[in-house]
């Protein structure tokens, strides 16, 4: 049984999955959500194009251009992620199960074609969360690179948990698939502890793993308590 | 006279008008190779069967369900509790030196 401080556990499906969920108005041309949020798709060619010209226009200040947008479309996504959730579970995200919560990010992430997000909760409680998305958008389409490539989604994992934390956060990719990861990996944390981070990685000739960037992070954060980590939430131990 | 323009061995308008229902969906879809609209049909029906083939949708969304078993205690801890305590900690910064 849950003790009583915590929200009663339920599932009622898969949200994005509904047949419905996207529909499509032919006369009007455009795609809406249940809640009434205008989305459209992108394809390959105009990201990658995107992406080059960002390159051209801006040199090495692309990675920011980038990372802004991914915030500035992190920050319209949580919203309407907050909305629709809150329409479906006809609670506020923030009083659900973190288990939920994180099924419904995946869920969402997987619907709108973006990968397969993957989050750790157990170091929020040093100030840092932990994020993987496999078979992310850009390092797809960019293949190979030196230096990790998924600013977008390094900007919407800030924005996202930034509406959610109520707090502003930084992200940083630490591995990348197009420069032979897995997966895309990032920390979350404060802005100014993740800078430092940032600053640290780009004097790297080898870009290290994430654990190693992860403990650099760790390394300024005096740890309270122990915890255990149980499918990527925590359960702590005072 | 008509001021739609119609390429050769397109359909005409009121062809493809009339492949649509009152609702705007389509009546049927026959891949007609010869026409450009035809080869958009094809694949789209190809699309269409490939996705009923490998991804069924579900008749409908399942009902509330209360599930106990599959997730840890840890799971059930509120996001907002772990999300303010994210916010605590991120700023609190540690002092330099």
């Amino acid at each position: 049984m849950p003790a009583p401080n915590e929200p009663q556990v339920r599932f009622k499906g898969n949200l994005f999955a509904r047949p419905d969920y996207f529909t499509t108005d032919v006369m009007l041309g455009a795609t809406r959500t249940p809640s009434g949020s205008r989305v459209c798709a992108l394809t390959s060619d105009f990201l990658l194009g995107f992406r080059d010209a960002v390159i051209y226009e801006c040199g090495d200040a692309y990675r920011s251009v980038m990372k802004n947008c991914g915030r500035r479309w992190g920050k319209e996504f949580a919203r309407r992620f907050d909305k629709e959730m809150a329409g479906f579970y006809q609670s506020a995200v923030k009083d659900l199960a973190a288990g939920v919560v994180h099924a419904c990010l995946a869920d969402a992430f997987a619907a709108h074609g973006w990968g397969t997000l993957s989050i750790d909760l157990s170091e929020c409680e040093v100030g840092v969360l932990q994020a993987t998305i496999s078979n992310s958008v850009m390092p797809a389409l960019v293949m190979e690179s030196d230096r990790p490539s998924d600013h977008l989604m390094c900007g919407l994992l800030a924005s996202l948990f930034t509406h959610f934390s109520g707090t502003e956060l930084d992200a940083v990719q630490t591995e990348c698939a197009s420069c032979g990861a897995s997966a895309s990996r990032f920390l979350v944390g404060s802005p100014t502890r993740i800078a430092a981070l940032a600053e640290w990685l780009e004097t790297q000739e080898k870009s290290p793993s994430h654990e190693v960037a992860l403990n650099r992070l760790l390394g300024n954060s005096p740890r309270k308590t122990e915890h255990h980590h149980h499918n990527g939430v925590p359960t702590t131990t005072h | 006279m008509s001021n739609r323009l119609t390429l050769p061995g397109s359909p005409t308008w009121d062809q493809i008008a009339g492949q649509f229902d009152e609702n705007h969906n389509p009546l049927s879809i026959e891949p007609e190779p010869h026409t450009l609209g035809g080869i958009y049909a094809g694949t789209f029906a190809q699309v269409i069967r490939a996705e009923e083939e490998t991804a069924p949708i579900p008749e409908e969304v399942p009902a509330v369900e209360q599930v106990e078993a599959p997730l840890p205690r840890a799971g059930r801890v509120s996001f907002g509790a772990i999300m303010a305590q994210l916010a605590q900690t991120s700023t609190d910064e540690p002092q330099e030196g």
